[in-house]
């Protein structure tokens, strides 16, 4: 698979790529798990990532992280250094209260007040000094949502991050995501297992298997997608792509 | 068939009471032993003591042997009283914290640097290890010779036991630092220094608390042994005196200062660890 194989899928007029990889290969002990992946973000693009256990998604998005050091493999990947990450767990520090962990590492005159505002911007003005301990998953969770974007990257790599939250929860999550990043409008690459997720948010999902990309489609439907007609079609494509079949 | 008839024949609600009241599922066997009242463990204590005074009172335990609880108590405040004790006391308190402060300053520098440099590790770990297995009583006669028999002996021995825990605990919470920590820290681009205060000290701080209780333990028990060389002031020279005398009051009134004295610092310890880790206590509602 090579870069000329894929049509870039940027949008007209929007300059250079955010995001770029070329012929990205990564091996775990002499096994291929990313296999000469090439692909091009947009800017400001919301790309959903999904495949099966151990396809490669994690890899490619750890490897766009700069988290992938002394791991065997070649390639070129460009990608912009205001870059952050949202993982699974939320990975809140138990030292330090909310608004310590949301302004972690950030390096600003204003980061207490850019740290407040972050904390609003999710849900939970008031819960500054907040333990981690003493708050929900839900909320950890936004907490690292608020820790991620206060930091206003150009790109933002989100590891399943609604992976361990409860149904109800993750619906509320996908709103704020969706209302933030609309905001903030970073280029952004979420990684995911729920097909559902991926076409409510994404304008474009790639579907993953064994290292390579197998899909790469651009969604065009209107937003609130769950209610458009088109949106069950393309469950249905990328399902079958996953070589899953909804029987039930 | 015929049973059930009967039953419900002659009781006609027998079977009703059964099912609230009568028939209860049988209490399943108390697999793990449920929690003790606030105080509970004072209950072993008491009773000794109870005993103790009982067979002192009833003749059976000769003071000759054994001073009555009661007649210890008396002794304690007479030695308080007359200002001995308390002079005494603080003979043996400053040579253990001074110990203790001099052994926590030194194990924790060494945890440090065997927990953040491979170098650091290589040099001092082996080293520690070493030490470890060497009681600190067998040093004794070394620490004589290079040291004399007077306060400072006393208190490099006490200081070499205590950076002992002290040093295991903080090292291995060093580096037993999350993963997942590293790698977010690396994600916000932290730097060495930044990653130093906000990440691996805040981590390693239960460990060093750990270190902290057992090191307050063991400097104590360094002491009662010291005391017996060459003192003429402390908990340890009273009671060698009173055992010279067979005052056996004065010698449970030392043993009961030195467990107060360890059972405080103990408290002091958990105490200040709570406060210091208060985030651990932290519940989501």
């Amino acid at each position: 698979m090579n870069a000329s194989a894929h049509p870039l899928n940027l949008p007209q007029g929007h300059g250079p790529a955010a995001v770029s990889l070329r012929g990205v290969t990564r091996r775990f002990s002499g096994r291929s798990v990313l296999s000469e992946v090439s692909l091009d973000f947009a800017p400001g693009q919301f790309v959903a990532l999904i495949g099966k256990s151990g396809s490669g998604k994690s890899t490619l998005l750890r490897a766009l992280a700069g988290l992938d050091d002394g791991v065997e493999g070649e390639g070129r990947i460009s990608v912009p250094a205001d870059r952050s990450v949202l993982f699974q767990d939320s990975r809140l520090l138990p030292w330090k209260n909310a608004l310590q962990n949301v302004v972690f590492g950030l390096r600003a005159a204003d980061a207490d007040l850019r740290g407040r505002a972050a904390l609003a911007d999710v849900g939970l003005a008031g819960r500054e000094e907040a333990w981690p301990n003493a708050l929900s998953g839900g909320e950890q969770q936004r907490v690292a949502l608020a820790r991620s974007l206060v930091r206003q990257p150009r790109l933002l790599l989100a590891d399943e991050p609604f992976g361990a939250l409860d149904a109800l929860t993750r619906i509320r999550m996908h709103d704020l995501l969706f209302g933030l990043i609309r905001q903030h409008q970073p280029t952004v690459l979420l990684v995911t297992h729920d097909v559902d997720e991926a076409i409510k948010l994404a304008d474009r999902v790639l579907v993953m298997e064994a290292g390579r990309i197998v899909v790469d489609r651009p969604v065009a439907l209107a937003h609130p997608r769950l209610k458009e007609p088109h949106f069950e079609t393309l469950r249905g494509e990328l399902l079958a792509a996953l070589g899953v079949t909804d029987a039930v | 068939m015929s049973l059930i008839t009967y039953a419900t024949g002659l009781q006609p609600r027998a079977e009703a009471d059964e099912r609230s009241a009568g028939r209860q599922a049988p209490r399943p066997p108390q697999l793990a032993p449920s929690r003790l009242p606030p105080g509970g463990i004072l209950f072993g204590p008491i009773a000794l003591v109870a005993i103790w005074e009982l067979a002192s009172s009833t003749g059976w335990l000769s003071p000759k042997f054994l001073a009555a609880p009661s007649t210890a108590v008396l002794t304690g405040i007479d030695l308080l009283s007359n200002g001995t004790l308390a002079e005494h006391f603080l003979a043996s308190a400053q040579r253990a914290y001074l110990g203790l402060g001099i052994g926590v300053a030194i194990g924790l520098a060494m945890a440090l640097a065997a927990g953040l440099s491979r170098i650091g590790e290589a040099s001092l770990d082996g080293l520690v290890q070493i030490k470890r297995a060497v009681p600190t009583l067998a040093l004794i006669p070394l620490a004589i010779l290079w040291l004399g028999i007077g306060e400072a002996m006393k208190i490099a021995l006490i200081a070499s036991s205590v950076l002992v825990p002290i040093y295991i605990n903080t090292h291995a919470a060093l580096r037993g630092i999350d993963i997942r920590h590293v790698e977010l820290a690396r994600s916000v681009g932290l730097s060495r220094g930044a990653f130093l205060r906000e990440v691996a000290l805040p981590g390693a701080l239960p460990g060093f608390f750990t270190g902290l209780r057992l090191a307050v333990t063991t400097c104590w028990t360094a002491l009662v042994v010291l005391e017996q060389i060459n003192t003429t002031e402390g908990i340890g020279y009273l009671m060698n005196r009173a055992r010279d005398y067979g005052q056996t009051d004065v010698i449970v009134v030392g043993l009961a200062i030195y467990a107060i004295l360890g059972l405080g610092s103990d408290f002091a310890v958990r105490f200040w660890e709570r406060r210091a880790l208060s985030y651990r206590n932290a519940f989501a509602s």
